[in-house]
């Protein structure tokens, strides 16, 4: 080995030292090798709407836990019992009393009264909910505690925030707003209990827009504010115009009938919502949070990646080692054992991918060895050529492309990640469809041996052994050379999304206001 | 034909070595029979040679002797080594540092390891707002007004 060879060694591994021993990187890299598919401190966690509910109701995040999920069994019409029912009014009920200015307990309240047929309770209860100061599920909070238990678990990584962020169930604001339209069906424009009961409405939409921390539930809370306004017998897709008289029939009539301060009460909430609604209908959180969690996935996983590339490529170098030393062990590429080999590799590619082509183009691969030159040199060159080293280079670069891809979908923020942002069932979760790939180039290198081995009239068998022992070698170099240059990457990437994405996690709101 | 006695005494130093060796022994064994001075010359010198060799077996090795030059091959054997692999660690050294500062300029100061001084904690502003409020900031102007 070069100095200078002997030197780029010791950069490296002096450089992956330093990056698995810092505390801004080391949950990159051993950490993260041991992270594969479901984390126990997500899937277990009481916080993340995942069906775990804590045993006990001893604060408000367990009730809101508990509320969230019976809203959920309510929206999924899931048998419920009255004992079930019963507990989760008891709960609506003790939250409600501790939190007394918290307008979501009572209508959360005030919509299972309704869904069990306790309709003038449940309208009693949404009158009440819509004099509270605020709105606040709570949600934000169990998913800041969630995010902090998992960061004990994982380490502080921006991940977390955009596997929580897919969990917040908007079931029960979808619930109160179904609820608010049934309750304005009944509600007159032209009587003063009608007119009350929309103005209650309207004041439950607006504590709901202004305290959600969703712009989902945001958007749900509009709506309400809209449909005060709307009459019963108005269509289901209005227009501008149709919209603007509707509100100031409705302004009007509060005025008729003496409610001369919820009419101006009225008339700011539906000014204000205009301006809510630009802000909702401009941005995109399901893109803008795909961007982010794209960027805290790649960072969390690509450095460990690239390792286990490299990795890869070790393995192959021993085992073109092996072939080109052991003159017996060559014996695998020459018929019968090649065609063995070939029938087993082409059954476990069926396997793994499904596809026969693959299959197909694994056998072929594996005969295509027993071809040869029908006479070899007695001092063959030790050189290929730059189109051999092309080809190496080509098919190195596709099974890093590959093996990243197998681990991204495999780990665990790509388990809880890359279903939100839509990316397909093929290539997450584990999926084969990358092994399946990374075979097809080790079957690539397969025919690169027979090719040249007729050209430079060398032994076949001597060129697969160079082959494996060459792509080896650049799979380990270059694999661990992208994991060196990731690290720091990686650092900077995670940090630069992680403000936004606990910004987003939070507060959504407030994120697309600054 | 005699060989002088002076030739002979050359070809007595080049018997020992590789290249003369047997042709050398062969022709001083004869001068020897032909040339009594030189025989007895030779008779001394081979008595004062055994006498050098008895003296010199006489001598034990010291009791660390084999340690000690294990441990010299040893000592050269790493000294080889690491002169081998030197460029490695400097590039080691050098990739660490350039590694080391990348990240900390990356992560920035909040990583920074801290030296706390007394109990470590700035006293708090008297008019901050309450955990709750800072905690989850809210959009609702009723929230403000509490």
């Amino acid at each position: 080995m070069t100095r200078g060879r002997r030197a780029a060694l010791g950069a490296i591994f002096g450089a992956l030292i330093v990056l698995a021993l810092h505390p801004a990187s080391r949950h990159l890299y051993l950490p993260a090798a041991r992270a594969w598919g479901p984390s126990p401190a997500l899937s277990t966690s009481k916080w993340t709407n995942a069906g775990l509910l804590p045993r006990r109701v001893r604060s408000l995040s367990d009730a809101s836990a508990w509320l969230s999920d019976a809203c959920e069994r309510l929206v999924t019409k899931r048998q419920r019992s009255p004992e079930e029912i019963q507990t989760f009014i008891e709960i609506a009920t003790r939250a409600a009393a501790s939190d007394p200015t918290n307008a979501f307990w009572l209508q959360v309240h005030a919509v299972i009264l309704n869904a069990s047929g306790d309709r003038d309770s449940a309208l009693a209860l949404w009158r009440l909910a819509a004099r509270k100061a605020m709105w606040n599920d709570y949600q934000s909070r169990r998913f800041e505690t969630a995010a902090e238990e998992a960061e004990k678990a994982h380490g502080n990584q921006s991940w977390i925030r955009a596997a929580l962020y897919p969990r917040r169930s908007t079931a029960a604001v979808r619930l109160i707003e179904a609820y608010s339209r049934q309750v304005l069906q009944n509600a007159s424009l032209t009587d003063p209990q009608g007119l009350k009961i929309r103005y209650d409405t309207l004041a439950n939409g607006e504590l709901i827009r202004d305290g959600s921390r969703h712009i989902g539930i945001a958007e749900l809370g509009e709506a309400i504010i809209e449909a005060a306004s709307h009459p019963p017998s108005m269509v289901s897709t209005p227009t501008p115009k149709g919209l603007l008289l509707s509100r100031l029939e409705f302004i009007n009539s509060l005025r008729e009938h003496g409610l001369q301060v919820e009419a101006e009460n009225a008339n700011q909430a539906l000014l204000e919502n205009e301006a809510w609604q630009a802000m909702t209908n401009r941005e995109d959180p399901k893109s803008t949070f795909s961007n982010f969690a794209r960027i805290a996935v790649a960072s969390s996983v690509l450095p460990i990646s690239f390792l286990v590339s490299s990795i890869f490529g070790l393995c192959l170098w021993c085992l073109g080692t092996f072939l080109h030393r052991i003159e017996s062990a060559r014996q695998v590429c020459r018929p019968p054992w090649s065609v063995i080999l070939g029938v087993s590799f082409a059954t476990l590619a069926y396997s793994v991918t499904g596809l026969w082509i693959a299959a197909l183009t694994t056998a072929l691969a594996f005969g295509l060895l027993a071809i040869g030159p029908p006479k070899k040199r007695s001092r063959p060159d030790g050189e290929l050529g730059p189109l051999y080293r092309f080809m190496l280079l080509v098919i190195t670069l596709a099974m890093i492309t590959f093996i990243a891809g197998f681990v991204v979908g495999a780990s665990t923020p790509g388990f809880y990640v890359l279903e939100s942002i839509d990316v397909p069932k093929e290539y997450r979760d584990g999926s084969t469809l990358y092994l399946g790939l990374v075979g097809v180039c080790l079957v690539f290198s397969l025919l690169l041996a027979p090719a040249w081995a007729l050209v430079h009239r060398i032994e076949t068998s001597q060129v697969l052994a160079k082959t494996f022992r060459e792509l080896g070698i650049s799979l380990a170099v270059i694999g661990l050379v992208l994991s060196v240059i990731a690290g720091p990457a990686a650092v900077f990437a995670d940090l630069s999304v992680r403000e936004p994405l606990s910004q987003i996690l939070t507060n959504e709101s407030l994120y697309y206001l600054k | 034909m005699k060989i002088p006695c002076g030739f002979y005494a050359w070809l007595e130093g080049q018997s020992h070595r590789r290249v003369f060796g047997r042709l050398a022994s062969v022709v001083s064994d004869r001068h020897t029979i032909s040339c009594s001075d030189c025989s007895s010359d030779r008779e001394e010198l081979s008595l004062a040679l055994d006498m050098l060799r008895g003296s010199s077996m006489d001598f034990e090795p010291s009791p660390q002797f084999d340690e000690r030059l294990l441990r010299r091959v040893q000592v050269d054997r790493v000294r080889h080594s690491l002169n081998y692999w030197s460029p490695a660690f400097v590039g080691a050294a050098v990739a660490a540092l350039v590694i080391l500062t990348a990240i900390q300029i990356v992560s920035g100061p909040a990583e920074m390891p801290s030296i706390k001084f007394g109990n470590g904690r700035a006293p708090e502003a008297r008019n901050t707002l309450s955990s709750e409020a800072s905690y989850l900031p809210t959009l609702a102007p009723r929230m403000l007004d509490q």
